[in-house]
């Protein structure tokens, strides 16, 4: 696994990200710092509902009329996003950044085809002429393994399987080489063989630009087959960032632990699962957010906030029994 | 797709044909005899007789439908039974009113009521959107013969704006054929573009609400392009229904404010002809406005397809 030596391109730094409600806002993305350098993948893991999605989308500011970004900074190439105009904040989207979508079925514009789709992303950050963006879009489609691109462009995306749709999507978030990609989820929606395609297509294309690609997942072994380093998210923290190889050989935060555990095994052996349920962003506990759940919790889980210990200079932990438990383990 | 439009082309057909023969039926249902109309009430049985002898009224029903219908085919929809005027050359005669009327008010209704609706869509919950719900209640609500005597009280006769009444050619002034069509076309529009709104707002605000939105705004798209090219194509889908059926209600109302505004248009010349029973001028009018509706919902199918590249295909 390459570590990561170059500066990050992508550094986001104690984001913080409201959803506003009846009573009050609620913070749901809380003090999360990620940085991606060019060519490296990180992964973002956890459950539903932890806020790995939000914290892509407020990358691109798409949280949408009822989240905001309450604090905070997302430095792409060292500019603060958070900071920037309506129109600048456009030219990034689909220009310095592409973002894959869950939902291939429903992520593209049913009335164009795919071509034209490909190739409005192009106009609209290079200002070039139509026929030069088309042949560029055609490009793009040969290289996401598109068959017969020059054909397959003027179908719509109804005629596409969602593992096609997905590589459409997957051109346009590359059709003006970004520096980053966010993929949220991308291969969650597919077919097991499918998933691997697009993860091998993902991986080609980052070593081919040496983009840095931000994978949101909650399949780790999703997460194990392409990433470099891995942040753990649980209600709306980061709970455990590491090297993938040290992440899974050795979690130092139980719910990390716990997830691992989660994982299908051999046939015949019982699948684990974490006792409990996510807590409420609106009823958090007062110290530990995995606390209620945790196996090893202790009486000074809960005294107040913990903070995201450094383990070794590229794993840190949030968890009060960091140095406890890596006894017990050893 | 020109497989589609050929089915179309030929239900099209067979649905004119069809109500063809319920035009033709339903004139043998009003009650009265033609030639009472024109002889009057101290006609002779002999006068009587040989009138109806003359009009063809005696001829076995499929004749006289196939006489009629042959006419109807090259053009020739028969003679008025008053006046003995073409009923084709009656309905060139004011067909050019009618169509004014109602493309200019189609014209507004759609432009108003999408600029309306989408705006509102956009602004969501804001305050032009709450104008604009109101708005639309009130000219779904009110009647438009009533708008019209209201137009014609205080913008035609009070204020003196505008004329109250009468047509001039487009051919021979195009500023007075403008100005005595405004209040006769505001009063038809009104209704269809409260309409219109309504529905593009609903179906706006339901597409920005798509996964491929998203996408759209991932892509760097300006609003415009993301509301203006992409998502108000998948949200005409709807709307377009509603215009179809605005095409045929204008139809129907234009009879109404024909008749407020002393147009002499295609809606007055049918109430004329059923008060007077004159059978041939009924059947022409009512052939002409089922060969517009038919069209127009042809049109409005169509115009799916495009909209819709899916529907094409399965269609």
């Amino acid at each position: 696994m390459k570590a990561p030596v170059l500066e990050p391109v992508l550094d986001v730094r104690d984001l913080v990200v409201e959803v506003g409600t009846a009573h009050g806002p609620l913070v749901v993305v809380d003090g999360v710092s990620l940085a991606v350098a060019p060519g490296e993948t990180l992964g973002l893991v956890g459950e539903s509902g932890s806020g790995k999605t939000l914290t892509a989308l407020a990358v691109m500011r798409l949280l949408g009329s009822s989240a905001r970004i309450a604090g905070g900074q997302v430095l792409l190439e060292g500019t603060d996003l958070t900071t920037l105009g309506v129109k600048q904040m456009r030219e990034v989207r689909g220009g310095r950044i592409g973002m894959v979508f869950q939902e291939p079925m429903t992520a593209l514009d049913p009335a164009y085809t795919v071509g034209e789709q490909v190739a409005e992303t192009v106009r609209r950050h290079r200002r070039v002429p139509r026929k030069q963006a088309w042949k560029r879009a055609v490009e793009l489609l040969d290289r996401v393994g598109i068959p017969s691109p020059e054909r397959r462009a003027r179908d719509y995306p109804h005629h596409f399987s969602g593992g096609m749709r997905q590589r459409v999507v997957i051109a346009m978030a590359l059709s003006c080489d970004p520096v980053v990609l966010l993929a949220d989820e991308p291969t969650t929606a597919l077919d097991v063989t499918v998933q691997e395609q697009i993860l091998t297509l993902l991986a080609g294309l980052r070593d081919e630009s040496g983009l840095a690609l931000l994978f949101i997942s909650h399949d780790l072994g999703v997460i194990a087959d392409i990433c470099d380093r891995v942040a753990v998210m649980y209600a709306g923290q980061v709970v455990e960032t590491a090297p993938v190889h040290d992440l899974f050989a050795a979690p130092r935060h139980p719910y990390t632990d716990a997830l691992l555990h989660c994982v299908p095994g051999a046939a015949g052996t019982r699948l684990a699962t974490i006792p409990g349920t996510v807590p409420a962003f609106d009823a958090l506990p007062p110290g530990c957010r995995f606390a209620p759940r945790c196996a090893h919790v202790a009486p000074g889980c809960d005294d107040g906030p913990v903070a995201l210990e450094i383990v070794d200079p590229a794993h840190r932990a949030r968890c009060v029994r960091l140095d406890e438990l890596a006894e017990v383990a050893s | 797709m020109l497989r589609l439009v050929a089915t179309r082309l030929l239900t099209l057909l067979l649905l004119v044909w069809i109500v063809s023969i319920a035009v033709f039926a339903l004139v043998l249902l009003i009650p009265g005899d033609p030639t009472s109309t024109l002889l009057g009430d101290n006609a002779t049985p002999e006068q009587v007789a040989t009138l109806r002898a003359s009009m063809g009224l005696d001829d076995p029903l499929i004749v006289r439908y196939g006489d009629w219908l042959g006419g109807a085919l090259g053009g020739d929809l028969g003679t008025s039974m008053l006046t003995s005027y073409p009923v084709t050359q009656a309905i060139t005669d004011r067909i050019g009113i009618t169509v004014s009327l109602v493309v200019l008010s189609l014209v507004v209704s759609v432009v108003v009521g999408l600029a309306i609706g989408v705006l509102a869509a956009v602004r969501q919950g804001g305050v032009f959107d709450r104008i604009a719900l109101l708005g639309s209640s009130v000219g779904i609500a009110m009647p438009n013969f009533w708008l019209g005597l209201v137009l014609v009280t205080f913008l035609g006769a009070e204020l003196g704006l505008f004329p109250t009444s009468g047509y001039v050619d487009l051919g021979a002034d195009p500023a007075q054929w403008a100005a005595h069509l405004a209040l006769p076309v505001v009063t038809l529009a009104a209704g269809g573009a409260a309409e219109i709104a309504r529905q593009a707002r609903a179906s706006v605000v339901d597409t920005l609400q798509l996964d491929f939105v998203r996408t759209l705004h991932a892509k760097g798209l300006s609003p415009l392009s993301i509301v203006g090219k992409h998502a108000l194509r998948t949200a005409l889908i709807p709307v377009i229904t509603v215009i179809g059926l605005q095409v045929s209600r204008l139809f129907g109302l234009s009879v109404l404010v024909e008749a407020v505004f002393a147009l002499p248009g295609i809606g007055s010349l049918m109430v004329q002809s059923v008060f007077d029973r004159d059978i041939p001028m009924v059947q022409g009018t009512v052939l002409l406005a089922t060969v517009v509706v038919v069209t127009v919902n042809l049109l409005v199918d169509l115009s799916y397809g495009w909209l819709n590249p899916k529907a094409a295909l399965t269609s």
